[in-house]
C-alpha cells in the first residue's frame, strides 16, 4: 500500500464509504472489497495470501471467481494510486 | 453573517429595498463579514453594451455581465462569498428547511426543481434556512442558516406566483445563463429567526418530472454519502474533518430520493415526513 495514503472509513452494515485524505475523493466499496482493503492495510501484499485470507473468512476455498474479483479490485486500487504493484522477485 | 453592499446600479437598490426590507441594518462603523461592490463597468463598457462588475474586498469575483443582470450577479456574488469562506462548515449545494426543530436537506443539481420545492415548502409551514447553501457545522453538525431570497428560474416563477398569491418577487431578469431569473422575498418571520440553527433529520434528493406522482424512496446511506459529496463545495478542502461531518450527517438522517410533478402532492408528502 502506498505510504502517503490516508484512509477514513464509514459503514452501515452493507457497503462502506472510504475517504482518501490526499486526493479528497470518496469511494464506495462492497463488503468483499472492504474486507480486502482491510487485509491490504494490515500488510498483506500477495494476491495468493489475500485470496486465502478472505476465503478463510468466508468459510470457503479460494476459487477463480474470488481471484477474479480481487484482481478487478487491485486494478481499481492501482488506478486510484492506493497500491503500488511490486515487481516479481527472481 | 453580515454583508456591506455598495452599488451604483438603481436596479440593485430597488431589488434590495423590495427583498431585504425586513433584514437588520448594520451601522456604518460595525464589523461586517463581507464587503461587496456591484458597480457599472468603467471605460467603454460604461456606455456601449454596458456591463456590471462584482468585487469582493476590491477583487473581481466574476466576469462582467450585462448591466441588466446586476441584481442576479449580486446574489451570485453573495453566494460565492459564503461558499468560499465557510471554513468552519461543510458546505453543500442544497436547499434546507426546518419544521419542529428538524431540518430536511434538499441537494440537487440545477434544474431538478429544488428551489421550486423549497419556495413552496416555506409557504406551507417550513422555515427557510437556505435555498442554495447548506452549512453544516463541523463542531456540532447543526445547520447554520443563510436566509436570503429564493432564486427561481423560468416556469418556476409563474408556478410559485400561482402557488403563493401575493408573493413578492424581484423584477425578472431575462437572458441570463440560467434563463429568466427572479428572486422571491422571504417571509418576515423567517428573517426574524435567521440565527436559529437546526439539527438535520432528513436528506431528500428532489427531482421534478411532469406528471410524476409524488414518491419518496429510501436511499442507502453509502450512496447518499457519495451523492452528497458530489454536491459539496468544500469537502476536498476540509479533508478528513469534512468527510467525518458528511458521514455523521448521513448517519443522523433518513435519506430519500423524491420525485414529484405536482406541488400540492409534494407538500402532502413533506407534511407526513414532518409528522413521522
Amino acid at each position: 500500500m502506498s505510504p502517503v495514503i490516508q484512509l477514513h472509513w464509514r459503514d452501515w452494515g452493507g457497503d462502506s464509504v472510504v475517504f482518501e485524505a490526499r486526493s479528497g475523493l470518496t469511494q464506495q466499496f462492497d463488503p468483499l472489497s472492504a474486507a480486502a482493503m482491510a487485509c491490504i492495510e494490515s500488510g498483506v501484499t500477495d494476491l495468493g495470501e489475500l485470496s486465502q485470507q478472505l476465503a478463510e473468512d468466508l468459510g470457503t476455498q479460494p476459487d477463480s471467481t474470488l481471484v477474479e474479483s480481487l484482481c478487478t479490485l487491485l486494478e481499481r486500487l492501482t488506478k486510484l494510486g492506493w497500491i503500488e504493484p511490486q515487481p516479481l522477485q527472481d | 453573517m453580515a454583508f456591506r453592499l455598495r452599488s451604483d446600479v438603481p436596479a440593485v437598490a430597488r431589488a434590495v429595498e423590495r427583498l431585504y426590507a425586513d433584514y437588520p441594518l448594520l451601522a456604518a462603523d460595525q464589523f461586517c463579514d463581507f464587503e461587496l461592490a456591484v458597480q457599472r463597468a468603467a471605460g467603454l463598457r460604461r456606455w456601449l453594451r454596458p456591463q456590471v462588475t462584482a468585487h469582493y474586498d476590491g477583487d473581481p469575483v466574476f466576469e462582467p455581465l450585462p448591466l441588466g443582470h446586476a441584481f442576479p450577479l449580486t446574489e451570485w456574488a453573495l453566494n460565492w462569498c459564503v461558499t468560499t469562506h465557510a471554513f468552519e462548515h461543510l458546505s453543500l449545494h442544497a436547499a434546507v428547511v426546518e419544521r419542529g426543530g428538524r431540518a430536511v436537506i434538499l441537494p440537487a443539481p440545477p434544474g431538478s426543481g429544488k428551489s421550486t420545492l423549497c419556495a413552496a415548502l416555506i409557504h406551507r409551514g417550513w422555515r427557510l434556512l437556505s435555498d442554495e447553501l447548506t452549512l453544516v457545522s463541523l463542531a456540532d453538525g447543526r445547520i447554520s442558516p443563510v436566509v436570503r431570497p429564493v432564486s427561481l428560474k423560468n416556469r418556476s416563477i409563474d408556478i410559485l406566483s400561482d402557488f403563493v398569491p401575493g408573493a413578492v418577487f424581484s423584477e425578472p431578469t431575462h437572458d441570463t445563463v440560467k434563463g429568466t431569473v427572479a428572486h422571491l422575498r422571504v417571509p418576515s418571520e423567517h428573517v426574524e429567526r435567521m440565527h436559529e440553527t437546526a439539527l438535520p433529520a432528513w436528506v431528500v434528493f428532489p427531482r421534478w418530472e411532469a406528471g410524476a406522482a409524488a414518491t419518496l424512496t429510501t436511499l442507502p446511506k453509502p450512496d447518499t454519502v457519495l451523492e452528497l459529496g458530489r454536491n459539496s463545495f468544500n469537502i476536498q478542502t476540509l479533508g478528513a474533518a469534512g468527510f467525518q461531518a458528511l458521514a455523521d450527517l448521513v448517519d443522523r438522517c433518513d435519506c430519500h430520493a423524491f420525485q414529484y410533478g405536482n406541488l400540492d402532492e409534494a407538500m402532502a408528502v413533506f407534511d407526513r415526513l414532518a409528522a413521522s
